[in-house]
């Protein structure tokens, strides 16, 4: 006897959908493959070139790749090519008029973002902390996951949230957040140097008064997730569809 | 026939939608029940706007509208009642056809969605195993497959943005038949259109929109007798102009004849009737080639014309 298609298996076939767009998105996957060949290619250039690779290699790749790269791939699928295009092509209305719950449907939308960034980022990432010692797989998920979720409830209020979001990534994470103490607590990259600076003696890092502790590092950019996240589910439930 | 009395399956309860100061849709009350309802206006009228309200994709300014007696924006689980062709031509082009009518057919959670999926595919004239990507289907293929998804899963309500875009008339006929057979099996289908043709065939009952409001609601003949307080205008090609001008004229057929560039008439008739029938022979009683005779204002926009002055 046939039964209704399980919950999960929606989810799935959300996730499947929306990973299938961002997958086959040529302009977007082009970016992606660029950014990760720059991160192999940073990671060769430092292995060679530096002398003193195990710091300055490591601490120039680290500011790259996850202060700056990262956070962009992350706004580029996550702001712009989730549901902002989907809104903006026309296609969310095959999703959005369905019997699935808005909080499942957010959710498989970000674990297919965060899928094709894993694949794309953290993992080419992960291999250049591994050439150059350091162990950034945690720092960069720990962001991936946050920013994520950031970006995609952005996606959801705004057409183009391009603009807002590099606004957020290069002036407010990593301008404002870097004049004090208390401005960094409010922005991701802060945790994400702490998780860092926890195992790391680097010039560099000394300049941002990090003192959190490794579970607080770990815990305020999930919790800021989480809050982006059921923000996204009410911002998904409530949409407007072309 | 719709019985919207008997069991309204939806109802629009003064509906207004406004985008900053300008109104797209005004007011808009009506009750509809099961069978095909084609919601008719010129483009610009506000149909999409009201189709995206009625179908829960926007939500009123002022008003409220019920599916089946819920509010389809807040209950997620009528959502699966409920299907939907969308203007937008925009697939998921990396699938499949099947893949896409798939995919509604999981999400709506029906059981045995494989057989579904194949079925629907097949009632617009599809093939299932066709293994070539959407972003290669061509315009009446994409409308037919948007279709598909809407349908999958046998929706009580069923709502269609200019569903027979870009289709050549066999498959036109198709589809109008297979809504024709949806809306006998007691489902509500509500079909936006601005091609008067296609509405005639449709069915009798329509919803008329113009300026944002509904003009007019009920048999689509009752319509067409609004329009003979007006009179039809006809372009006409002879090859004398003005002596075959003359003679309407002269025997009360036509109200007015304007020639135009190269002799070409323009005239208006409060007799279309009279006209079509005595037109012809009047021209060959007096040994003028008659080329040319076509409606200028049988199509729905001047139609609308006509009754958005009239509404003011």
């Amino acid at each position: 006897m046939r039964t209704e298609t399980p919950m999960i298996r929606r989810i799935v076939t959300v996730y499947r959908c929306i990973f299938g767009s961002v997958w086959r998105d040529k302009p977007k996957m082009w970016v992606l493959g660029v950014t990760c060949l720059a991160i192999v290619g940073m990671m060769i250039g430092f292995r060679l070139g530096f002398d003193d690779w195990d710091t300055s290699g490591a601490q120039s790749f680290f500011v790259i790749s996850v202060n700056l790269l990262l956070p962009s791939c992350v706004l580029l699928v996550s702001a712009n090519g989730i549901y902002s295009e989907m809104r903006s092509e026309g296609t969310l209305v095959y999703l959005w008029l369905r019997p699935v719950s808005p909080a499942l449907s957010v959710a498989g939308g970000w674990f297919a973002a965060m899928a094709a960034l894993f694949l794309c980022v953290v993992v080419p990432i992960t291999v250049g902390g591994w050439v150059l010692d350091e162990a950034m797989f945690l720092p960069a998920l720990v962001a991936l996951i946050a920013y994520s979720s950031i970006f995609l409830a952005l996606g959801l209020v705004l057409k183009r949230p391009m603009f807002l979001g590099m606004v957020y990534v290069y002036i407010w994470e990593n301008v404002i957040g870097g004049v004090s103490q208390r401005l960094g607590r409010m922005t991701v990259l802060h945790y994400v140097r702490s998780i860092f600076a926890e195992s790391k003696d680097w010039n560099f890092l000394a300049n941002f008064q990090l003192e959190e502790s490794l579970a607080l590092s770990i815990l305020v950019p999930l919790g800021v997730a989480l809050v982006f996240y059921v923000l996204g589910v009410w911002l998904y439930r409530g949409v407007e569809v072309p | 026939m719709t019985d919207a009395r008997a069991a309204p399956m939806l109802e629009s309860l003064g509906v207004s939608k406004e985008f900053g100061d300008i109104v797209a849709v005004s007011n808009v009350t009506f009750k509809i029940g099961a069978g095909v309802t084609a919601l008719l206006g010129p483009n610009g009228a506000g149909k999409s706007t009201l189709l995206r309200m009625l179908s829960g994709l926007a939500s009123p300014s002022s008003g409220e509208v019920r599916v089946l007696g819920r509010n389809l924006r807040e209950d997620i689980g009528l959502r699966r009642h409920v299907g939907l062709v969308p203007q937008q031509e925009e697939l998921f082009e990396y699938m499949r056809i099947y893949e896409f009518v798939r995919l509604a057919a999981d999400l709506c959670g029906i059981p045995n969605a494989m057989t579904a999926a194949a079925k629907a595919i097949s009632l617009v004239g599809l093939d299932p195993s066709d293994k070539r990507r959407l972003s290669t289907y061509s315009k009446g293929m994409r409308q037919r497959a948007k279709i598909a998804q809407a349908i999958v899963h046998e929706p009580s309500v069923l709502f269609l943005d200019e569903p027979l875009t870009g289709l050549d008339p066999p498959q036109r006929n198709r589809l109008i038949d297979l809504f024709h057979v949806i809306a006998d099996a007691g489902r509500c289908v509500l079909v936006s259109s601005h091609v008067l043709e296609e509405v005639q065939r449709m069915g009798s009952n329509v919803l008329i929109m113009g300026n944002g409001r509904l003009l007019a609601e009920g048999d689509y003949k009752a319509i067409r007798s609004l329009m003979n307080d007006r009179p039809r205008r006809f372009g006409v090609a002879v090859d004398s102009p003005r002596e075959f001008a003359a003679s309407l004229l002269s025997r009360g057929l036509v109200e007015y004849v304007e020639i135009g560039p190269g002799g070409a008439l323009r005239m208006a008739t409060q007799q279309p009737r009279d006209f079509f029938s005595k037109v012809a022979p009047i021209a060959q009683e007096q040994g003028v080639t008659l080329s040319e005779l076509r409606p200028l204002d049988a199509d729905l926009e001047s139609v609308f014309l006509y009754l958005l002055e009239s509404s003011r």
